[in-house]
């Protein structure tokens, strides 16, 4: 996979991440900490497989 | 959203349980009720089920039991206040309900507990009680755009001249959720800047002194967190210290505007001397038409009476001429030729015995003399000439004159009255000034620490780009490192594409709302008038000097196309069409003249999917028939503290 596909990927799960909190919303800080996890955690993944 | 029922009990002046069904089918639900007899408190019903808000005289109040319901209970008794919103979303039934309960104390009594509940019916028809239902509800009807879903013709105008500010940020949140904005501003703030720690990036960026180690680099990764932390701080502080600031300038602004509009007792005195006089000369002229109404009345009183004795004769005699009518085509002479003894057959051909000569020869007694016709044809021509005989219209006039100047002193009266109040309600000169003077210098003194703020905020940038510099230096160039500053690359460009989605699509939208907030505007002002919307939603509407509009009549129309504007919008795009609000107004046209009122009413149905209306004046010949749904009326008891709801318009 390379930089723009795992730019795009990003882009995708982001959004997807973004619009299930909103139908589902948590207090502010917790989903704040829980997403940045999420998307740390996604980018993690999506660079390791390319690695592997 | 469409609500099909609204339910209450023992809210304000509603003891009993009450329920209002509304149309869902586009029709409007119109609501009747007279002053005072509880419109806007049903209004502020919606508004207290759905966000646990309500306003009455611009005070908010957590007593929304009925008094007198109140009243009978004993000490220590609990009771409850009930409301409930049933809706249809998306195809799917959902209830809403909220309950205060509350005991009943010495003095008062006491807010103890309280229920928000919404629950959804599922696909086997049974309900199913929903997690976080203040949220749900945030997102199905934003409260920012409250104000306008639930429109308060009286106090609108008012409130969100008086909010400015406060309520452009409210309605630019609600519009950023309509347009579904608010994920990619969401992921902006997530995926965030590598100076600050608690996003995507500023994690990713630390991460950098976990993988290198080494003294330096921990001192330096402390420095930096510690200037993050006092940035956000300073962050935090600078927001509260601007919104206490619009605050007093709010304060000011309204001080200033009262200082300049103060009236002294000698205005007063001054004002009210004038109605005074002029309700005089409304007597005068008034006591002047009496006296020549009753001048007119004795110089023809003769003229009067006459034409009154005419009247009554000449319908004495005509009513004797109908008596006696005769049959047709009988005269004298055929009377004459049939009675006479020569004659022995009738015209008919039938021949004529003695007795029925006789009969015919009664018709005689019938028939009037010649003298008598032409008395009676002479008097006819009298009778017309003294019915005419006096001056009607002058007599109705002088009557009118003296009605309507009695009127006008009546409601100088009434003025002179609303003036005295006024008076006794007006603030002290002296208490503005201090008031004034206060605020300027609460003023001055956050100016002053506002700039502190800032120049402190200046200087930590300034020494955590430092600290940054350095820590990128510390970090060395190595395999593990070069990984994350890849991550990093990767995300700046995530966070690069979705700033330019948020700019690209806050144009779009402002542009299309804009053209549709104009269409409205001009169906329903004569004046033509230029619309903006901001990127950020704020809303300008200005004449050809590039005023803003300054009547209450043309900004609850500017208010209307605001709303209706937004509405439509949703309705024609398509990935936005299942938002749908519906539209509660209390005295939306109170404001309106006839004009801008009818044509406010021919657009509704364009672009408001349910509109529910509370109204004092008949509407139905507003709205066409075939436009209006169900009809109820507010039922209210003289002392206007127990209502109730009934169906129908029950007024005609």
């Amino acid at each position: 996979m390379n930089e723009s596909e795992i730019i795009s990927k990003m882009i995708g799960f982001i959004e997807e991440k973004e619009r299930q909190l909103q139908v589902n919303k948590l207090s502010v800080d917790q989903s704040r900490n829980d997403v940045v996890k999420a998307i740390l955690d996604e980018l993690e993944r999506v660079t390791s497989d390319e690695n592997q | 959203m469409k609500i099909s029922k609204i339910e209450f009990e023992n809210f304000r002046n509603f003891m009993e349980h009450g329920e209002i069904r509304c149309s869902t089918d586009g029709k409007v639900t119109i609501i009747y009720g007279k002053n005072g007899d509880g419109k806007t408190t049903l209004h502020q019903l919606f508004q207290w089920i759905f966000y646990g808000q309500v306003h009455f005289n611009k005070t908010t109040t957590d007593r929304l039991y009925n008094l007198q319901y109140e009243s009978e209970r004993s000490f220590g008794d609990t009771f409850q206040v009930m409301g409930g919103i049933d809706f249809e979303h998306d195809n799917a039934k959902y209830s809403l309900r909220r309950t205060y309960t509350y005991r009943k104390g010495l003095a008062d009594s006491e807010k103890i507990a309280e229920d928000f509940s919404l629950n959804k019916m599922d696909e086997d028809f049974n309900w199913r009680r929903m997690d976080r239902p203040k949220e749900i509800i945030e997102k199905l009807l934003p409260s920012g755009l409250s104000d306008y879903f639930f429109f308060d013709g009286e106090s609108m105008i008012a409130d969100l001249r008086v909010k400015g500010k406060d309520s452009a940020g409210k309605l630019r949140k609600a519009l950023y959720s309509m347009f579904d904005l608010d994920v990619l501003e969401a992921a902006i703030n997530h995926v965030g800047e590598t100076k600050l720690k608690t996003t995507v990036l500023g994690k990713l960026y630390l991460s950098k002194g976990t993988i290198s180690s080494g003294s330096q680099i921990a001192a330096i990764k402390t420095n930096i967190e510690g200037a993050q932390t006092r940035l956000e701080r300073l962050g935090r502080d600078l927001e509260s210290e601007q919104k206490r600031k619009a605050e007093c300038q709010n304060v000011l602004v309204s001080v200033s505007e009262q200082i300049g509009g103060f009236k002294s007792k000698a205005d007063y005195e001054r004002q009210r001397k004038t109605l005074k006089a002029q309700r005089d000369v409304f007597l005068k002229n008034a006591t002047d038409a009496q006296a020549h109404f009753g001048d007119q009345i004795s110089e023809m009183f003769p003229q009067l009476l006459i034409s009154k004795a005419v009247q009554d004769a000449k319908q004495k005699i005509h009513l004797r001429i109908e008596k006696n009518r005769l049959p047709s085509g009988i005269s004298k002479k055929l009377i004459a030729y049939l009675t006479d003894s020569t004659t022995t057959h009738c015209i008919c051909g039938n021949p004529l015995c003695d007795a029925e000569r006789q009969h015919i020869s009664a018709y005689l007694d019938m028939m009037p003399p010649r003298s008598y016709t032409s008395l009676y044809q002479d008097f006819s021509k009298t009778a017309k000439m003294w019915g005419r005989g006096y001056d009607k219209s002058g007599i109705e006039d002088s009557i009118m004159t003296v009605l309507a100047n009695n009127e006008q002193a009546e409601k100088c009266d009434e003025q002179i009255h609303e003036l005295d109040e006024a008076e006794k309600k007006s603030p002290d000169i002296e208490d503005l000034i201090v008031a004034r003077q206060k605020a300027e210098q609460e003023i001055s003194e956050l100016d002053t620490h506002i700039g502190e703020i800032g120049t402190n905020q200046r200087k930590l940038e300034i020494y955590l780009k430092k600290q940054m510099r350095d820590f990128d230096d510390a970090t060395e160039e190595n395999k593990a490192t070069e990984k994350v500053n890849r991550k990093i690359r990767i995300m700046e460009e995530v966070a690069a594409y979705f700033r330019k989605k948020l700019d690209d699509e806050s144009v779009s939208y402002s542009h299309r709302l804009e053209e549709n907030i104009q269409s409205l505007i001009d169906s329903m002002l004569t004046s033509r008038r230029k619309v903006t919307v901001s990127p950020e939603f704020a809303v300008r509407v200005t004449d050809s000097f590039n005023d803003e509009s300054k009547s209450e009549g043309q900004f609850a129309v500017v208010s209307f196309a605001y709303i209706g504007g937004i509405l439509k919008m949703l309705r024609s795009e398509k990935h936005l069409a299942s938002k749908e609000y519906p539209l509660v107004l209390d005295g939306p046209f109170s404001k309106l003249d006839p004009d801008q009122r009818q044509n406010v009413v021919n657009m509704i149905p364009e672009f408001a999917p349910q509109v529910i209306l509370f109204s004092k004046d008949d509407l139905h010949e507003v709205f066409s028939e075939e436009n209006i749904g169900r009809v109820w009326t507010i039922v209210s008891n003289d002392e206007k503290n127990i209502a109730r709801i009934e169906e129908g318009h029950l007024w005609n």
